[in-house]
C-alpha cells in the first residue's frame, strides 16, 4: 500500500454514490456535466448505461451504482456525469454516472489509510485507499479500474 | 508495348505533368539565381525531373519526348560544367524546351504519338544551346521569363496542407456549436421571427459541417497508384512481368485511414510479386498470359471501406502453409484443417510462408503484420485463395469520421441509422402478416410475391423491444442477401457524421459507429452485414 500512499497526495473530487462518499484524483477529472440523454449500446456490460454526446464526441457512461454492486443511479436534479481521463496521456474519455458531486478535498499522504478488509460496498480492487477528511471517510478510487469497460457480453435473449 | 502504354498512361500523364511543373519552376529559379549554389540547386532539380521524364517516356515508346528531354539534359550538363553562362536567353531556350515537352505531352494525352519532326525547332535550339550557341531572341530576355512566372503560377492545383490535429479541433468546435444551437432552439420558445432566423443559421451550419467533414476525405487512388513504381521495379528485379490495375480510385476515405492502409498494401503488393506471381515461363506453361496482374480494388460498403489486393498468381500453397503451421505449432500433427482455417493461420503472429528469406517480404515479416496494422485501425483482413489461380486479400476498414447517407429509424426506445447503401425500400406490415403479436420478433412477409424474412431490429440487437405495435419493415440487402428489419417508426434520410464509439467500447457487433442527431442525442449506425449474419445464425427464437 506504500505505492498508493505516495500516489495519494493532492486534490480529490468527491461525489456520492448510494450514500457513500467517493474521491477521485482531480488530475484525472476532465469536467462534470449534467445527464444528457443516454443511448444504449447492444452487447455491452450491464454497468455501461450507454453513450452520450460530449461536444461532438461519443463517450460511454458507466453507472457507478451498478459498478459498485448496488442499484442503478436514478436520475434526480443532482445526478451528474463525472467525465474522466482514466489513463494519463491517452485520449480515452469515460463518463461516470453518480448521484451527486460533493466537494474538492486536499489530502496529505498521512491522511490516507489502507482500506479495511471488508465493510465497503465497492469491490476492493477499485479502491486505492481511504481518505480521512475531518470526521468523515472518503473512498479513493483507482481511475483506470473504475472506468474500465468490461468485455462485451452475450446479448440478452 | 501498346498494352503497357494503355496501362501506365494515366500515371505517366499525372507524373509527367508534375515533373514539367517542377521543371518550369526550377527554370524560373535558375533565371533568378545569383550564386553558384543557387544555380547548382536549380540544375540538380532540373536534372532529376528531366531524367525521370526521359526514362518514363522512352519506356512507353514516346521517342520525341525522350529526345527533347535528352537535349534539355545536354544543356543542363554544360551549365553544370560551367561551359556556358546562365543568361536570360539561355533560360528562354530551356523554357522553349519545356513548352515543347508540354505540347508533346498534350499530344500523348489525346492518344497520339508526338513526332520529332513537329518539334524540330525546340529540340534543335536546345542542342545548339548545349554547343554554346544561343541566339539572342528578339523577344527573349528577362521580360519573357517574367511572363512565364505569371502563367507558371496558374499551373499547380490550388490546395493547402492542413495539420490533421488542427482539423480535428475545428471539427470538435463544430460539434459544440451544434449543441449550443440545439440549446438555443429549445430556449427560444414560440417566437416566430427568431425561429426563422435560427432556421437559416441551422441550414448554413449544416452546410458548413458537411464541408468540414469532407475536408478529411481524400481519394484513395493516388495512394493505390503509388504502388506502380515498386511493382515495376520489383518485377524487373525478379524476372517477372507484372501490371497494376487500380479500380475505384475515386473512393474517398478519411486521411488517417488512407495513411494507415499504405504500409499494409505496399507489403501485400510486395508479397504478391515475391511469392504469388510466377515467372513468365511458368505462367505460359500454366496456360496464363505471361504478364501477371495485380489488382487494387477499392469500394465503399455501408460504412466501411473495402480494399482488395488481388493477384492471378499461384495462390497460397496449402501444403506449404500446413507444413509451416505444424513447424510453429499452430496446427497439431495429423489434423486436417479446412482451407479457410489454414488461410486464417497465415494472419497469426509469427507466420511466414516464405521458404527463403528474401529481400522483399521475407524476414519473418508476413501477413501477420498486415493483420496487426489493420486491426489497429479497427479493420479486418480476410484471404481467399485458389491454388494455381490466384488470391484475394480483403481489407475492411471503418470509415471513421466520414459522412454517410443514412436512413434513421426508431426501434425500442432508441434511434438507429441504417447506411443508405444497404436500404432497398420500406414496406408496411399489415395486421394479417403480423399475426397475433403486435410486434413479432421475426416472420416472413410477402414482398411482391417473394417471401422476405424479417426480424425485429431491437430483438436482433438484444435490446428491449418496443411496447407498441411495430408496423414498418425496412428492406435491407447485403452481399445479395435481402431481409427486412421490423422497426417502430421511419424517420427518413439523413446525413450522418460517423464517429467511433469512444472510451474503449471498441467494436460492438452489429454497430458500425455512432452519429450525433440534430437534437444532440447519439444514434448508433448499424452494421447491416453483422446484423444479417446474426439474424441468420440464430439468436433466440
Amino acid at each position: 500500500m506504500s505505492e498508493t500512499t505516495s500516489d495519494a497526495k493532492g486534490q480529490y473530487l468527491t461525489f456520492f454514490v448510494a450514500h457513500e462518499e467517493y474521491a477521485i484524483d482531480v488530475l484525472r477529472v476532465r469536467e462534470v456535466v449534467g445527464v444528457a440523454p443516454l443511448t444504449r449500446v447492444p452487447a455491452t456490460p450491464k454497468d455501461v448505461r450507454g453513450v452520450v454526446n460530449l461536444r461532438g464526441n461519443v463517450v460511454p457512461v458507466v453507472d457507478l451504482g451498478l459498478r459498485f454492486g448496488s442499484s442503478e443511479v436514478l436520475p434526480t436534479r443532482r445526478t451528474c456525469v463525472v467525465v474522466v481521463e482514466p489513463e494519463a496521456g491517452t485520449d480515452r474519455v469515460v463518463g461516470l454516472l453518480v448521484d451527486s458531486v460533493h466537494r474538492v478535498v486536499s489530502l496529505a499522504p498521512t491522511e490516507v489509510v489502507p482500506i479495511p478488509p471488508f465493510g465497503m460496498q465497492a469491490s476492493a480492487d477499485l479502491l486505492a485507499g481511504m481518505g480521512i477528511v475531518g470526521t468523515a471517510f472518503v473512498l479513493i478510487l483507482v481511475p483506470e479500474r473504475v472506468a474500465h469497460i468490461g468485455d462485451r457480453v452475450e446479448k440478452a435473449s | 508495348m501498346d498494352d503497357d502504354r494503355q496501362l501506365f498512361m494515366p500515371t505517366f500523364l499525372v507524373e509527367s505533368d508534375e515533373g514539367l511543373t517542377e521543371i518550369e519552376q526550377a527554370l524560373l529559379l535558375l533565371d533568378r539565381a545569383r550564386s553558384e549554389g543557387e544555380v547548382d540547386a536549380a540544375v540538380g532539380t532540373l536534372f532529376r525531373a528531366a531524367h525521370t521524364l526521359k526514362g518514363n517516356s522512352e519506356s512507353l515508346g514516346f521517342e520525341a519526348i525522350g529526345a527533347c528531354a535528352h537535349a534539355l539534359e545536354g544543356v543542363l550538363d554544360v551549365i553544370r560544367r560551367r561551359a556556358v553562362a546562365v543568361t536570360p536567353s539561355l533560360v528562354t531556350v530551356l523554357l522553349g524546351g519545356h513548352d515543347a515537352l508540354r505540347a508533346m505531352l498534350a499530344v500523348a494525352a489525346e492518344g497520339g504519338t508526338p513526332e520529332v519532326s513537329a518539334f524540330e525547332d525546340a529540340i534543335q535550339g536546345l542542342i545548339e544551346a548545349a554547343g554554346g550557341k544561343v541566339e539572342a531572341l528578339p523577344s527573349g530576355g528577362a521580360g519573357a521569363a517574367d511572363v512565364r512566372v505569371g502563367s507558371g503560377e496558374t499551373q499547380p492545383r490550388r490546395s493547402l496542407r492542413v495539420d490533421l490535429t488542427t482539423l480535428d479541433k475545428v471539427v470538435t468546435h463544430t460539434g459544440e456549436l451544434s449543441i449550443a444551437l440545439a440549446r438555443l432552439r429549445a430556449s427560444l420558445g414560440p417566437r416566430a421571427d427568431a425561429l426563422d432566423a435560427l432556421h437559416e443559421v441551422d441550414r448554413l451550419f449544416g452546410d458548413l459541417r458537411d464541408q468540414m467533414m469532407r475536408l478529411r476525405l481524400v481519394p484513395i487512388g493516388p495512394m493505390l497508384r503509388q504502388q506502380l513504381r515498386p511493382i515495376r521495379d520489383l518485377a524487373a528485379a525478379h524476372g517477372k512481368l507484372a501490371r497494376l490495375v487500380v479500380e475505384g480510385d475515386d473512393v474517398e476515405v478519411d486521411a488517417a485511414v488512407r495513411d494507415g492502409l499504405r504500409d499494409p498494401i505496399t507489403h501485400m503488393v510486395r508479397n504478391a510479386i515475391d511469392h504469388a506471381l510466377e515467372t513468365p515461363e511458368a505462367r505460359t506453361s500454366a496456360g496464363k498470359g505471361s504478364f501477371g496482374t495485380i489488382t487494387l480494388r477499392a469500394r465503399r460498403e455501408a460504412g466501411w471501406v473495402v480494399v482488395e489486393v488481388c493477384d492471378d498468381g499461384a495462390g497460397f500453397h496449402r501444403d506449404r502453409i500446413l507444413e509451416r503451421a505444424l513447424a510453429v505449432g499452430l496446427v497439431k500433427e495429423g489434423a486436417t484443417p479446412s482451407d479457410d482455417d489454414l488461410l486464417r493461420l497465415v494472419l497469426e503472429p509469427g507466420f511466414s510462408t516464405a521458404q527463403a528469406v528474401t529481400d522483399l517480404s521475407g524476414r519473418g515479416v508476413g501477413m501477420d503484420v498486415v493483420a496487426r496494422n489493420v486491426a489497429a485501425l479497427k479493420g479486418s483482413v480476410s484471404i481467399r485463395s485458389t491454388e494455381g489461380l490466384g488470391s484475394i486479400v480483403t481489407l475492411r476498414m471503418p470509415l471513421t469520421l466520414a459522412i454517410i447517407e443514412g436512413f434513421a429509424v426508431d426501434a425500442g426506445s432508441e434511434t438507429y441509422v441504417i447506411p443508405m447503401e444497404s436500404v432497398r425500400e420500406c414496406i408496411g406490415l399489415g395486421r394479417r402478416q403480423r399475426g397475433d403479436s403486435p410486434s413479432p420478433r421475426k416472420g416472413v412477409v410477402n414482398l411482391r410475391g417473394e417471401p422476405l424474412p424479417f426480424v425485429q431490429l431491437s430483438s436482433v440487437l438484444g435490446m428491449a423491444a418496443s411496447v407498441g405495435a411495430s408496423e414498418n419493415v425496412v428492406v435491407v440487402e447485403h452481399d445479395g442477401m435481402r431481409a427486412g428489419l421490423l422497426v417502430d417508426a421511419l424517420l427518413g434520410e439523413t446525413q450522418a457524421v460517423v464517429r467511433p464509439l469512444g472510451g474503449g467500447l471498441g467494436a460492438v457487433d452489429g454497430v458500425a459507429g455512432a452519429t450525433i442527431l440534430g437534437d444532440g442525442r447519439v444514434a448508433l449506425i448499424l452494421d447491416v452485414r453483422a446484423i444479417l449474419r446474426e439474424a441468420v445464425t440464430g439468436g433466440p427464437s
